[in-house]
């Protein structure tokens, strides 16, 4: 370029530098000036266009005043000023982020149109949910609620954040309509009492129960729940602090499996949620995936409904308290009701009179023990019962305890004839064996001798039940998972097992062993084959070897056996070489034989093989072989419940073998589109993880 | 500087040196749009009249802007210049500012239009420079529609939206993925090397087989 003296080649290029901006400057401002206006009433054209979209018909959209009171997925309301409806936008999490969706709804609430506008959704699986146009988005016009989405196959994540969306929508419908949800009610967990609002809320003085938590002069107890494993549901307390910081969670996993979900209601995983400002902010526990999540979830439920806490209105608690008494009073009232006048006299196991007897027993319900009192009459018929089901699940279980149910009882001669309660199969059970209990041992508690064979109350039941003239008693074994495992079984004469007593003395202590516990053991009495009763979970290995036995001993008492019998193995040359000879008279067993004696089995050689389950979209099943570090060497999937060419694919080698030389799932990637399945697959094999950690 | 007639000033830019494949230009906003054939033509337009507006003014400009601040001088130019265009088209033509999105605003930071007026219109008349902008600017738009139709097809079996027929059944998806983008644009480098091999010189390495070796030169000596 051109040279210049030194002082011009200095001042020049600011001059150039400075006039080039102040001309480029003043150009845009011109631009900007003619522009402005025309682009404003573009852009506010293209918004009310874009929610035309949504609500055709729709006019005048303002947005609306206050988003307060709605669902917290709800980002912006826009009211059509003609009346057509709403313009609802939301926010909702998906696969590959946030989603963010625009739907119209019109002013009878019925869906307009829907849009998304921001996704991250995977190309080719979710992005089949989130199109324009996309059968998943074209059925929600003209619903009028969210009960009848159907989600996309093999898209489950993408369509469960839009139908979460959708239910925001008509949630803000009604409430924008000056309606009310129904939030709802959350009740506190079984297992929090008021030692544990003290210990983690220091100093408490007042507290005031309110719908859905506790409102104290130290802080806050928000009740909250959420689905874990196998649809049980989690109920969580959350305390906060005066400052609204959490400070601990009381959590009642009673539906979660026993040693698996219950890993996350360890003081050291909840300890992690003191502080947090989300759930989100705590990592799943492992090999409690599905717990800890619906831990987390709650938490979560909890923090959104701190506020609403606060102000609930106080639990009126005079209308509640009249209830316990009646409940607790009943026995005393069906004792006067039943005989009147007539005064008792206290024996183990129930009360006398010369007109009745009152009996009560307990079996094994579904959250505990079920106590019922039997009351009979001075012929011993069946008069009525009252049952104390407090262990069971509220609503469901209880249901067997009402009145409705156990009226059926009166005059029965055994518990087999009533049927089971439907909903409450477990709990109802219960009491019909412990109705069956009471019958067997009327004369015992009538002698002031006691129940013999009330489980709650006697280790080894067996050893004290006087066999009746033809009963017969069987002792076998079978393999389980650290050795032989003995049982002993008493058939009565029909065949149904009276009792059974199981010798685990090689299982692992607090897993294994828990199949040779009388919670468990209690449900075979009554059954004519152990193929009724479930496996313990948890302790497959173990109680599978529990039935396996018992229906070798089933095999044996039909072909007329008694005593030791051999294990399983055996068996399959028993009916051809067992000729009918064997047909002496039936020995009477007075006393039940010493289990067999099982030679010592070498604890399970390397390596170890451990089944697990998890829910998918149905049960998905695993079989994981570890070596002696605890590295998975082989893992085979039963997807068979899954949907076929999505969740079928996590059994195929490509997925499978991204397990092998690793110690848990944690380090597998779900496959996409796939997530539900694979997650499933992971759980169990996490599951399966945690099995072989604690054997 | 060398003498071209104005045809081969407007076509070189389209395979000899085509600013994409050759000079290696504005590699970044050529990945972000060529995965649908929509996007790519949207930006290759844009594009295109930002530098020949810009080579112009540059050209008009070149006697008085001085060396040493020549680079903000472009900038600030180029950065008026799509700042007046994406307001007058957000203006009067919302249907295509609709469609060009985020990318006009992008034009700013492509390097085609800096480098173009930095390599050309600084030494050249504005007729050239106009020819270069549309020459440059039609090379762009070329390579992205190409390279997108290669992406769009292959990787979503679609061509402008429209549904091809085997293609949307056996698709490649990692075509529609930044990695993907770059195979594409390593195989086009590749096949324009191919191509023009004799034309350009690639007998030397280093800076000297380089297109922008004078400009580089230029600027490295002045520190």
């Amino acid at each position: 370029m051109k040279k210049e003296n030194s002082s011009f080649s200095l001042v020049s290029p600011i001059i150039v530098l400075v006039l080039i901006g102040a001309i480029v400057t003043g150009a845009l401002a011109v631009t900007n000036k003619i522009t402005a206006p025309i682009i404003a009433e573009q852009q506010a054209k293209a918004a009310e266009a874009a929610k035309q979209v949504v609500l055709p018909g729709g006019s005048d959209f303002a947005p609306a005043e206050s988003l307060e009171g709605l669902p917290s997925a709800v980002t912006a309301v826009d009211v059509a000023g003609n009346g057509a409806g709403y313009v609802i936008t939301t926010t909702t999490k998906g696969f590959g982020g946030d989603i963010q969706a625009m739907f119209g709804i019109d002013s009878s609430g019925a869906i307009t149109g829907s849009k998304v506008l921001v996704q991250g959704e995977t190309e080719g699986i979710g992005s089949k949910v989130v199109a324009d146009g996309s059968p998943f988005q074209a059925q929600l016009i003209g619903m009028t609620d969210a009960a009848n989405i159907q989600a996309t196959s093999g898209a489950t994540v993408s369509s469960n954040a839009m139908t979460n969306a959708v239910k925001a929508v008509f949630d803000a419908y009604v409430i924008l309509n000056g309606g009310t949800i129904e939030a709802p009610v959350y009740t506190a967990p079984a297992n929090l009492t008021d030692d544990d609002v003290s210990a983690l809320l220091p100093g408490v003085s007042s507290i005031t129960e309110v719908v859905g938590g506790k409102v104290t002069d130290k802080g806050t107890v928000v009740y909250a729940a959420a689905e874990g494993f196998g649809g049980g549901m989690v109920n969580v307390a959350v305390f906060f602090d005066e400052s609204d910081a959490i400070v601990g969670l009381v959590v009642d996993a009673s539906t979660q499996t026993p040693g698996i979900g219950t890993l996350a209601t360890e003081p050291s995983y909840l300890e992690q949620f003191a502080g947090v400002a989300s759930g989100d902010a705590v990592d799943v526990c492992a090999g409690a995936t599905f717990t800890s999540t619906a831990i987390k979830d709650a938490v979560n439920i909890a923090i959104a409904n701190l506020a609403a806490v606060k102000v609930a209105e106080e639990v009126d608690v005079s209308a509640i308290a009249p209830v316990e008494p009646v409940e607790s009073e009943a026995p005393a009232d069906l004792l006067e009701q039943f005989f009147p006048g007539v005064t008792f006299t206290d024996v183990p196991d129930g009360k006398i009179s010369d007109q009745g007897t009152l009996v009560t027993a307990s079996a094994q319900g579904f959250g505990g023990l079920v106590k019922v009192d039997v009351y009979f009459d001075d012929k011993d018929n069946i008069l009525g019962l009252s049952v104390d089901a407090s262990t069971e699940t509220p609503g469901i279980g209880s249901n067997a305890a009402e009145s409705s149910y156990l009226e059926q009882f009166a005059g029965v001669k055994s518990g087999d004839d009533v049927d089971v309660c439907a909903g409450a199969t477990l709990t109802s059970t219960a009491i019909k064996n412990a109705v069956n209990i009471a019958l067997e041992n009327l004369d015992s508690v009538k002698a002031g001798n006691g129940l013999a064979a009330a489980p709650a109350e006697s280790e080894e039941p067996v050893e004290s039940v006087a066999p009746a003239a033809d009963d017969v008693t069987i002792s076998t074994s079978a393999q389980g998972f650290g050795g032989q495992v003995s049982i002993t079984v008493t058939f009565g004469a029909d065949g149904a097992i009276k009792s059974l007593s199981v010798d685990a003395p090689k299982e692992t202590q607090g897993i294994g062993s828990r199949a040779a516990e009388s919670s468990y053991t209690n449900k075979f009495v009554g059954v004519k084959s152990a193929d009724t009763v479930d496996a313990l979970s948890g302790a497959t290995i173990s109680s599978t070897a529990v039935k396996t036995a018992v229906n070798t001993a089933v095999k044996a008492f039909k072909s007329g056996k008694s005593g030791s019998v051999p294990p399983a193995p055996v068996e399959t040359a028993a009916p051809v070489e067992t000729p009918a000879p064997v047909e002496t008279p039936v020995p009477v067993e007075t006393e039940a034989p010493a289990p067999s004696e099982a030679p010592a089995e070498a604890p399970a050689a390397e390596p170890k093989t451990i089944t697990a389950s998890a829910q998918g979209m149905g049960e998905v099943k695993v079989t994981v072989t570890f070596d002696a570090n605890g590295v998975i060497t082989a893992l085979s999937v039963d997807t068979s419940n899954e949907t076929p060419g999505l969740g079928t694919q996590c059994s195929e080698s490509g997925f499978t073998g991204k397990f092998i030389g690793a110690s848990n799932a944690d380090g597998v990637d779900a496959i996409s589109g796939v997530t539900i399945t694979s997650d499933a697959v992971k759980a169990a094999v996490n599951s399966a993880a945690a099995q072989f950690k604690n054997q | 500087m060398k003498e071209n007639n104005k045809l081969s000033t407007l076509t070189r830019g389209i395979i000899k040196e085509n600013p994409v494949l050759v000079l290696v230009l504005g590699t970044c906003p050529t990945l972000a749009t060529s995965t649908s054939v929509s996007t790519a033509i949207g930006m290759g337009i844009a594009a295109t009249i930002v530098l020949i507006c810009s080579n112009i003014f540059i050209s008009l400009l070149r006697k008085i802007i001085p060396d040493s601040v020549r680079i903000p001088c472009y900038i600030v130019v180029i950065a008026g210049f799509v700042s007046v265009i994406q307001m007058l088209v957000q203006a009067f033509f919302p249907d295509l500012y609709t469609a060009l999105g985020v990318y006009l605003p992008l034009i700013v930071v492509n390097c085609i239009i800096l480098g173009r007026a930095e390599m050309f219109a600084s030494k050249h008349n504005p007729l050239d420079s106009a020819l270069d902008g549309v020459g440059m600017g039609l090379g762009f738009t070329l390579t992205l529609t190409l390279m997108a139709t290669i992406r769009e097809v292959l990787g979503s079996g679609t061509w402008y939206g429209i549904e091809m027929p085997i293609f949307s059944t056996y698709n490649i998806p990692i075509l529609t993925k930044p990695a993907g983008g770059f195979f594409v644009f390593g195989c086009m480098v590749a096949l324009v090397a191919k191509l023009t091999h004799g034309k350009v010189k690639h007998s030397t390495t280093g800076c000297a087989s380089c297109p922008n070796a004078e400009a580089c030169a230029k600027l490295a000596k002045e520190g």
